[in-house]
């Protein structure tokens, strides 16, 4: 069928085509047109980005300290289930997101690459507190503490404190749900933050 | 029973076992010869006008950089560079190991501190778990943590870290690892400004939350 050969059909809005990021080729505007309107076209990604992002379960996982503070997070008071997060999985097969809640010792190293291997995708991974992003005070004589645990599993959101408070950590689980959103969150620091991290004197 | 009292028994008994008797600092000690442990733990336990039925601690002890008294500066210790790669060194470690004995008695409400000294090539000490069973975990810990071999022991293992783990992690001249049964144990470099200093939020645009500095307090 050539465009040539017949014009548009009343209602077929030109301007409407132009909008759309692919081409809406004649056929298809005879059956928008037609008696048939039993379809929608629309992107599913943004449903089931939806969908992701409300239940993101987590894995039962605590290391150190910080598992103290995302305990009290899905606790009550903070009430992690608010953003669909609070049903912690007893096993990694049921659940989507790993939060690394502590120091991350060269025998635990092997259980937590173990445990991530074990969940099926998508799964992402918050690194809570200083042990797990950079080792933390563990870092200079640390001879047992793997300094960071992006050196095992790839890392999401990094939620620093020593421990975080769980306002913060809900914080790290609304920026990973933007992320999953497909949207840019807070990932530009601001430049306040650069400068007055130049002025800490253990950088160079 | 005073302590000095106490020393006084157990020097009567070992006869030249007995070193000296430290009574400066925050709490006297009694250093004894590595041979006579196991002779004096058995009668410090037994003995009923002592009746030490506890041993609150036992601790290895690396004295390099002391002097004969146990006193001086401690040294430099090796650990990870700010590059995160192991520091390593030329210095030889020197001075004794040692292990130091905890007592408490419950009924007669009274302590007693114990101490002995190891060559650091050959450090090792008789095992003190028949007459203490508490001691069993101790010991396993400092020959963990400090390679003291304690000789006599029922299950002298690891304690804490792995048994594929090479060398002691607390001797001063330990080098630390930069690979571990395939985990990486150095770190990156910490003085890397993860965000370039020319990272701008984009003008025109939503500003962030948070975007104002703190105030001055």
């Amino acid at each position: 069928m050539s465009s040539d050969s017949k014009t548009p059909p009343s209602g077929y809005d030109v301007q409407r085509e132009h909008m759309l990021d692919f081409k809406v080729d004649q056929q298809l505007a005879e059956v928008v047109e037609s008696d048939a309107k039993n379809f929608i076209l629309t992107t599913v990604d943004e449903v089931f980005n939806w969908a992701k992002l409300s239940s993101i379960w987590p894995v039962t996982f605590g290391l150190a300290c910080c598992a103290i503070e995302m305990m009290a997070t899905s606790a009550t008071r903070y009430d992690m289930d608010r953003f669909g997060a609070g049903a912690f999985r007893a096993t990694p097969r049921q659940a989507d997101l790993m939060i690394v809640s502590g120091t991350v010792t060269g025998k635990m190293a092997q259980r937590l690459k173990l445990i991530y291997d074990q969940m099926p995708e998508p799964k992402w991974v918050i690194a809570m507190g200083s042990c797990a992003i950079g080792g933390g005070p563990y870092f200079k004589y640390g001879y047992h503490v793997v300094k960071g645990v992006d050196l095992l599993v790839p890392v999401d959101v990094y939620v620093p404190g020593c421990p975080p408070r769980p306002e913060v950590l809900i914080d790290g689980l609304m920026r990973l749900q933007d992320k999953i959103r497909g949207r840019k969150g807070r990932f530009i620091t601001p430049k306040w933050v650069t400068d007055y991290a130049k002025k800490i004197p253990y950088r160079k | 029973m005073e302590q000095k009292a106490i020393y006084d028994l157990l020097a009567g008994k070992l006869g030249e076992g007995a070193v000296a008797f430290h009574e400066d600092g925050i709490e006297p000690w009694a250093e004894i010869a590595v041979g006579a442990v196991a002779e004096a733990c058995g009668f410090l336990r037994g003995e009923p006008s002592l009746d030490f039925d506890q041993l609150m601690c036992l601790s290895g002890i690396d004295w390099d950089g002391f002097d004969e008294a146990g006193k001086g500066k401690s040294v430099g210790i090796l650990g990870y560079t700010d590059e995160g790669s192991p520091e390593t060194s030329d210095r030889q470690a020197e001075g004794d190991l040692g292990v130091a004995y905890h007592l408490y008695s419950h009924a007669l409400d009274h302590k007693f501190t114990l101490r002995i000294r190891l060559p650091r090539d050959r450090a090792e000490a008789p095992t003190v778990s028949g007459v203490w069973a508490t001691a069993s975990w101790h010991e396993r810990e400092a020959w963990d943590l400090l390679g003291i071999r304690f000789t006599g022991h029922p299950d002298l293992r690891r304690m804490l870290l792995d048994d594929k783990w090479v060398g002691h992690p607390l001797r001063k001249d330990y080098v630390m690892p930069d690979r571990w049964e395939g985990v990486p144990m150095d770190g990156k470099p910490y003085s890397a400004n993860p965000f370039p200093a020319t990272e701008e939020p984009p003008a025109g645009g939503p500003k962030p939350d948070g975007d104002t500095p703190p105030a001055e307090a």
